[in-house]
């Protein structure tokens, strides 16, 4: 199944010269770099083929706006060289108008430096959102997940102070440079906000036991903890915190795992902070996208993909402000001034502008598991906070 | 006893390669013609994946070097490069500096640290060596990872192309050229040093190295200077693939990048710069030609989404597969396959 | 209080896996670079039995432990043999090798994705109350508990029993253990067993702890400096060691810089191989030195 879409992206590593693939007057050329396999494809696997899925549905329905798009996959296995080498090769060889990335943050650096250079815009649609697509905005990229550490913080802060204002709050991040940036920004914002803070605690990326890391926030005297980094680095914090009988609420980030590992948790003072819908709600929008996963019969859980379908629903509404000109210059044009209805997968609209890539309202939702009806449940409904 | 410690002393006859590396001339001049040529019929793809190569191949040989001819086991290749790149990213970034003093400060830095981690090996040895040289790595990795957060480098530092005189690298012919000139600037370089007075001396306290302190070798001495000039070239390799990919983050430098480089020694051959070069080109399409066959062969019942497992498995694989079939590399079969054509042909030439 | 009971779990975990970088390097020098992966394996191994053989969690752990002893007999006898009288060095990098493959062959069957295997079980890790204000969970408890059997048994199998007299003979003077008649195959295989065992005790807990995916490997890797500052020929070293490594660990995370409990290990690592290249308790080797 992925094979076959893949043939066309793989050229002969030992024969002579395979010649680009060139686009028809009336194709798109989109390059997709996702961490299909290796570690981190857990998170960005699902995203990814979501958001192909969500093009093989258009180009079948005959393309938007007289225009198909040719998807051109490459996997970076979550690895920066690697995603260096895929940047090249859309760039080079298959002479892409578009970049989309479905990756971990180590291969931002690789894949910005080379497609900024050559004027090829990058979406970033699976992943955390890059400070580059925030106000003000470098130009060319552009972000449509529903994660950014910094705004995640504020929400997350702004929740908790809701339900309780006088909490010491503790945070759990990860070494590397995005999370611990999200939680320190948290860290800053609940001592503005005069709530004690009980530290920010940095787990290295190999990290073996994170009780040790859990006492020094229980021991802190921390009431709420706040977490933002790869799910399964989260979850860790919390079940350390957890072992050691610590009855607190810890709020983390929405990310792919959320909603199935939640299920199965099945702990209310396990709260998710993000700006995707769960599945579980079966309002019309995750119907549709329940209903299209079964049809294609494709092996994946529509709770992991949300990010990539609303990648497509992305793709699909810039290319139907696209005229004639298909370039990547008339693709960034129409990506700099244009306002996507994200469809009730979302609790509004992204707006994009020449300074803010990243949009111009954020809305937030917080999930739980609840006892009472042994299911999970919208803590809190959408709130929308202005991006500055 | 000695041998079984010491260790790779018996994987390849050190002297009889490093001398038979200079040898047939006119394959070699051949052989430089065609690699020149490369560009005029590859895809950009193929360039991308040949300066990798070339990247990988000065490591290679450094490492070759220190590892292969020297005798010392260095777990900090990985490292040295990020060392190298780091150096030359912070640099640019902070004082905008040309390519003329990042290069050469990255050099410096490599060849300093190396110094400070190869202290140890006056000391240690074997696997005890290896083990402390893997605190290189880790050293180099939480600085390099201290600075992007505080330089709020959440991402990693970019760099732009690097100009010679006046002259923007930035295409992937352009570079190819570049790269291949370097790699052959630094075979030439190290093939010269082991026929040196320093080279005779690593050969000698590898081979054993309490007969070569008795034969008057400063044994303290030329150790040092080989992890100073081997870490000095990594560091260097290290800054180029910095350019090459104008980016350095941490994440781009892995534990397991040191140990393809020692894949890259053994498969290629141990105690042989040619055996390097081949050890590099092999490491660096194993991960693609096992993409390849995926394509190629769907009946194997893999997808995509096993790529980078798969790969790593094979990779895996044929390491033991050389180290327990074919301990003398790529080099080793290169070099029986020569003498069973050249006796063949020598048989015909009587009959 | 808490943090001397997470010394005690961490010191716990670091001998339970050093061990098994000692049993193996104390026979036959080798140093087992893949017993990361191969403790990992062990975990994996429980997650397969119990989803395809048995839900009963205790014949799950059982079955696991006879596999775990199926893959070490087997890693000697159609690996590791191969490599005997070649030199030790290319016998390490092939447990390099080894490691890798074992990562790659695990992620191709079981996934990416990080396992809960607890649920899986339907084992409670229940936080248990030892005072006041100290708790561990249920697994970090059976770990240390574990711990203590293992080294005990060791101790006493090495020093008691005639197979242990043979293995250490072997590690001290293979030669004259030959010429004396000892097997060293079965030694060796022996020894590599009895790692790769404790090695998947220490995988299955350690899953049972937290969770488990490939990446968990690098516990092997931070239980080296265990086992080296200890000396790597000496189990009560390992266990010394280990607790050195943890501490050093837990104190860093808690006073000074998180970050640096990656870093500082390897350091006072060589800091302490520069003083006494065999390491705290471990045989000098004068061969060993310049």
């Amino acid at each position: 199944m992925k094979i076959r879409h893949l043939a066309k992206a793989f050229t002969l590593a030992a024969t002579v010269a395979a010649g680009p693939v060139l686009a028809a007057d009336d194709e798109v050329v989109i390059g997709l770099s996702a961490a299909l396999s290796g570690g981190a494809a857990g998170t960005y696997a699902a995203p990814a083929e979501g958001l192909k899925l969500y093009i093989d549905r258009l180009n079948e329905a005959g393309g938007i706006n007289g225009k198909t798009v040719s998807l051109v996959i490459y996997d970076d296995q979550g690895d920066a060289s690697r995603a260096a080498s895929n940047g090249k090769r859309f760039l080079t060889q298959d002479d892409v108008q578009l970049i989309i990335s479905v990756s971990t943050s180590a291969t931002f650096a690789p894949l910005i430096s080379q497609a900024t250079r050559q004027g090829v815009p990058i979406l970033f649609a699976g992943s955390v959102c890059p400070a580059e697509t925030m106000p003000p905005a470098e130009p060319l990229l552009y972000c449509s997940t529903g994660f950014s550490s910094v705004h995640d913080s504020i929400a997350m802060v702004d929740y908790l102070r809701e339900l309780d204002g006088d909490a010491t709050v503790g945070f759990a991040a990860m070494g590397i440079p995005i999370s611990r940036a999200g939680m320190e920004e948290a860290e800053r914002i609940v001592l503005g906000a005069d709530m004690k803070s009980a530290g920010v605690e940095i787990a290295p990326p190999g990290t073996a036991d994170y009780t040790p890391f859990a006492t020094k926030l229980i021991q802190n005297g921390a009431e709420a903890v706040l977490a933002w980094s790869p799910w399964s680095v989260q979850i860790r914090f919390f079940d350390a915190l957890r072992k050691q009988g610590w009855e607190g609420n810890a709020f983390v980030g929405h990310l792919a795992e959320a909603e199935l590992e939640m299920m199965e948790i099945k702990d209310p003072g396990l709260y998710t902070v993000g700006s995707n819908a769960m599945i579980f709600e079966d309002s019309k929008a995750t119907q549709d996208l329940v209903a299209a996963v079964t049809e294609s019969g494709v092996d994946l859980h529509p709770e992991a993909i949300v990010d990539g379908w609303l990648g497509g629903i992305v793709i699909e509404e810039v290319l139907g402000k696209l005229g004639d000109d298909t370039s990547a210059e008339a693709i960034n044009a129409v990506m700099s001034d244009i306002e996507i209805d994200t469809r009730g997968l979302r609790g509004g609209s992204i707006k994009w502008t020449e300074n803010n890539h990243f949009r111009e309202t954020i809305y937030y939702r917080v999930y739980r598991w609840s006892d009472e009806t042994g299911a999970m449940e919208i803590a809190r409904d959408w709130k929308a906070y202005e991006v500055e | 006893m000695s041998n079984t410690e010491t260790g790779i002393g018996k994987i390849a006859p050190v002297r009889a390669v490093a001398k038979g590396d200079g040898g047939n001339r006119t394959a070699w001049m051949g052989l430089i013609v065609l690699l020149a040529l490369v560009p005029l019929v590859a895809s950009p793809f193929h360039l991308d994946i040949a300066s990798q190569i070339f990247i990988a191949a000065i490591g290679a040989l450094a490492l070759m070097v220190l590892t292969g001819i020297a005798g010392q086991i260095s777990l900090g290749h990985g490292g040295l490069m990020a060392a190298g790149a780091f150096t030359t990213g912070i640099l640019y970034k902070e004082t905008g500096a040309g390519i003329w003093i990042t290069l050469p400060a990255s050099v410096v830095a490599g060849a300093v640290i190396g110094l400070i981690f190869g202290l140890p090996s006056l000391r240690l040895r074997g696997v005890y060596l290896a083990m402390s040289t893997l605190a290189l790595h880790f050293v180099v990795i939480y600085l390099g990872g201290e600075y992007e957060f505080a330089s709020g480098a959440s991402t990693g530092i970019f760099l732009d192309p690097p100009v010679i005189f006046g002259y923007e690298l930035y295409d992937g012919q352009a570079w190819y050229y570049a790269l291949f000139l370097l790699v052959a600037g630094t075979y030439w370089g190290c093939s010269n040093l082991l026929n040196s007075k320093t080279g005779r001396a690593w050969e000698a306290l590898h081979a054993n190295e309490t007969a070569a302190e008795a034969l008057g070798v400063q044994v303290a001495r030329y150790k040092l200077l080989a992890f100073v000039i081997t870490s000095g070239i990594a560091s260097f390799s290290g800054a180029l693939f910095a350019y090459y990919q104008s980016f350095v983050s941490v994440e781009a430098f892995t534990l397991f990048m040191s140990i393809q480089y020692i894949a890259m020694i053994i498969i290629g051959g141990m105690g042989s710069l040619t055996g390097a070069l081949l050890g590099a080109i092999f490491v660096t399409l194993v991960p693609y030609c096992i993409e390849w066959l995926m394509e190629t062969v769907p009946y194997l019942g893999l997808d995509i989404s096993t790529a980078s497992s798969a790969s790593h498995a094979a990779f895996g694989l044929l390491m033991i597969l050389f180290l327990v079939f074919e301990p003398s590399g790529l080099i080793g079969i290169w070099k029986r396959t020569v003498a069973r054509f050249s006796s063949q042909s020598k048989k015909e030439g009587v009959q | 209080m808490q943090i001397v009971a997470n010394i005690v779990v961490l010191t716990s975990l670091y001998a339970l896996v050093a061990s098994g970088y000692v049993l193996v390097y104390k026979v036959s020098r080798v140093l087992n670079l893949a017993h990361g992966e191969l403790m990992i394996l062990g975990a994996y191994l429980l997650v397969a039995t119990s989803a395809g053989i048995t839900s009963d969690p205790l014949i799950a752990i059982a079955l696991t432990a006879v596999f775990s002893i199926i893959v070490g007999l087997s890693v000697y006898l159609l690996l590791m043999r191969e490599m005997t009288g070649q030199p030790v060095l290319a016998a390490v990098l092939t447990t390099v090798a080894l490691g890798i493959l074992l990562r790659g062959a695990m992620v191709l069957i079981w996934g990416p994705q990080q396992l809960n295997v607890a649920s899986m079980l339907s084992f409670e890790n229940a936080s248990v109350v030892l005072t006041d204000s100290i708790r561990v969970s249920t697994a970090s408890l059976w770990l240390v508990i574990c711990t203590v059997v293992v080294y005990l048994g060791l101790l006493a199998f090495l020093h008691m029993s005639r197979w242990g007299m043979r293995m250490r003979a072997s590690g001290q003077n293979p030669l004259l253990a030959a010429q004396r008649g000892i097997n060293l195959h079965t030694v060796y295989a022996l020894a590599w067993t009895l790692s790769t065992f404790s090695g998947s005790i220490a995988g299955v807990l350690v899953a049972l702890d937290s969770r488990l995916d490939v990446n968990m490997a690098v516990i092997g890797l931070k239980a080296f400096p265990a086992a080296l500052v200890g000396g790597l020929d000496s189990l009560h070293g390992a266990l010394i060691g280990a607790g050195v490594i943890a501490v050093l660990e837990v104190l860093l995370i808690h006073y000074v810089n998180p970050l640096l409990s990656d870093v500082v290990p390897f350091l006072v690592l060589i800091a302490i191989l520069i003083v006494r290249p065999w390491g705290l308790f471990g045989t000098k080797e004068e061969l060993n030195r310049v």
